[in-house]
């Protein structure tokens, strides 16, 4: 009696959360990939990069423009976010947005792919 | 049986609240990444965010959420030990950038 | 054999025989290689820009700070600081006693290499050491009364040139070399070193902010900062910045700190002080 009183608790828990999070989860999958990376790319590159659709970008940087023609490789691009001080070899201000965990490796990819709309 | 139920229900509880964390686990995951904090501080390499997770994982503990306690408290420890790498790699390869090093 | 295995020991000794392949060089090469990089990047740059820092590169904040020089916050600081100066501590003596001339004209040679210690002072501690030494406790480094008197005895240098010693003595030298180690370690989530900002991006913006160029910066402190709404002193201003990278701030007058600032104030040897000065 206990323990099915405890399973339906449970399961209760454990379809509540389900649905809580794919409630949110859906209010993202309707952005798409771009969309989210844009996001993204506003609230942690524009400080030092301008690109379009920025309105306060800094200047530090070079503009991002033309990504995909200087970046065919997508690897390399990956490279250059996840750790810039390795894939450059250079004292870079570039973060190391992978390695110091700023981005998880979805993010990074959602990134690139609004930088290949640039 | 009615014993018999009792300890059906005691042992299925704790069955149950086993899934979630334990004290101890909390408590370990608090001191763990106090000590990470610490070895990052001793190089000078600290992050300002990991003391406000170590807290926060402390308030969490003390309101009895443990899964949050314990999510925070290894997040924190993660922090740290990133921290630390960095400091420790810095230390041993600091340096002016080329522009500023004599020709 | 004890002999050879004497010698092991020592050479395993940290830094011992750990000899670098290219020799430091010394503060005033160092020196030298600075004023050289921003010569290049900045040739019409006289004292006076060198001062105005971020104030050179944007239009808008250079008029409302030239609006805010008409009346300065930091000159009711400064009186303040002048009567907290000549009041007498509870056995009769004063801090004019402590100080090198009286502490008139001194403020643009501190911080300075104490070889008694071995180590930094700057002038803060040299007025704690002289409220310890005559029976009065010491006072909070970053705010309040010190940065006052502080703010008044930069007063009295307003327009000497900026002298920040580093004498032919190994323990000095190693101060220097730890503050320069400091100023080029990357910190915080971001990795951001000192020498990020202010080198190659000075004249740059990161966000909304222009970034100053590192010769010049120093001449300005104390600051009165309308972010504060308080006069405060070089080493509040690391600590803010250190934050602002994310990292865990050093701690005010003590080691490391006081080893920065004696390698940063250094960068603007020669250049006329300007402090006490305003930023907003």
């Amino acid at each position: 009696m206990t323990y099915t009183v405890t399973k339906s608790f449970a399961s209760t828990l454990i379809f509540g959360s389900f649905l809580l999070s794919h409630g949110a989860f859906a209010a993202e999958e309707a952005k798409t990939a771009v969309e989210q990376g844009k996001e993204l790319a506003v609230n942690l590159c524009q400080a030092c990069h301008h690109f379009e659709g920025t309105e306060q970008a800094g200047t530090v940087a070079p503009p991002l423009v033309a990504m995909k023609a200087r970046f065919p490789e997508r690897q390399k691009l990956y490279e250059i976010i996840y750790d810039p001080h390795v894939a450059t070899k250079s004292h870079t201000m570039m973060p190391p947005f992978g390695r110091n965990g700023l981005v998880d490796d979805n993010q990074i990819q959602l990134i690139i792919d609004f930088l290949y709309t640039l | 049986m009615k014993t018999l139920l009792a300890i059906i229900a005691v042992v299925s509880l704790s069955v149950h609240t086993g899934l979630a964390a334990g004290d101890t686990d909390v408590q370990e995951a608090i001191a763990a990444a106090k000590a990470a904090q610490k070895k990052a501080d001793s190089l000078q390499g600290g992050w300002v965010t990991t003391d406000d997770l170590i807290k926060q994982a402390e308030e969490a503990s003390a309101e009895g959420q443990k899964d949050t306690a314990l999510k925070l408290a290894r997040k924190a420890q993660k922090e740290a030990e990133l921290a630390y790498a960095q400091a420790e790699h810095e230390r041993k390869h600091w340096s002016p950038p080329p522009y500023l090093l004599p020709k | 054999m004890k002999y050879i295995l004497a010698a092991i020991a020592y050479l395993l000794l940290p830094g011992m025989g750990a000899t670098p392949a290219v020799a430091e060089p010394s503060p005033d090469a160092d020196l030298e290689i600075y004023r050289d990089y921003f010569k290049k990047r900045f040739p019409d740059f006289t004292a006076e820009n060198y001062s105005l820092g971020m104030y050179n590169f944007n239009e808008d904040k250079r008029s409302q700070w030239e609006a805010i020089m008409d009346f300065p916050p930091y000159e009711v600081v400064v009186e303040t600081g002048e009567k907290l100066f000549n009041t007498p501590f509870k056995n009769g003596k004063t801090y004019a006693e402590c100080l090198q001339n009286g502490g008139i004209g001194i403020a643009h040679t501190y911080p300075r290499f104490d070889a008694e210690t071995g180590k930094i002072k700057t002038l803060s501690m040299a007025i704690n050491e002289c409220r310890e030494a005559n029976g009065e406790t010491a006072l909070n480094l970053l705010k309040g009364d010190l940065p006052a008197m502080l703010a008044y005895l930069a007063e009295t240098s307003r327009g000497k040139p900026i002298d920040i010693e580093v004498p032919d003595d190994p323990r000095a030298l190693a101060a220097y070399q730890d503050g320069k180690r400091i100023y080029f370690t990357r910190r915080g989530p971001r990795g951001f070193a000192c020498y990020h900002c202010h080198w190659e991006a000075a004249g740059s913006r990161i966000r909304g902010n222009e970034l100053s160029p590192a010769i010049g910066q120093a001449t300005n402190f104390p600051a009165y900062r309308s972010k504060w709404g308080a006069m405060g002193p070089i080493q509040r201003r690391y600590k803010g910045c250190m934050r602002n990278v994310g990292a865990k701030p050093l701690k005010e007058g003590e080691g490391g700190m006081n080893n920065l600032e004696y390698f940063h104030r250094r960068l603007s040897n020669g250049l006329p002080s300007n402090a006490p000065n305003n930023r907003f």
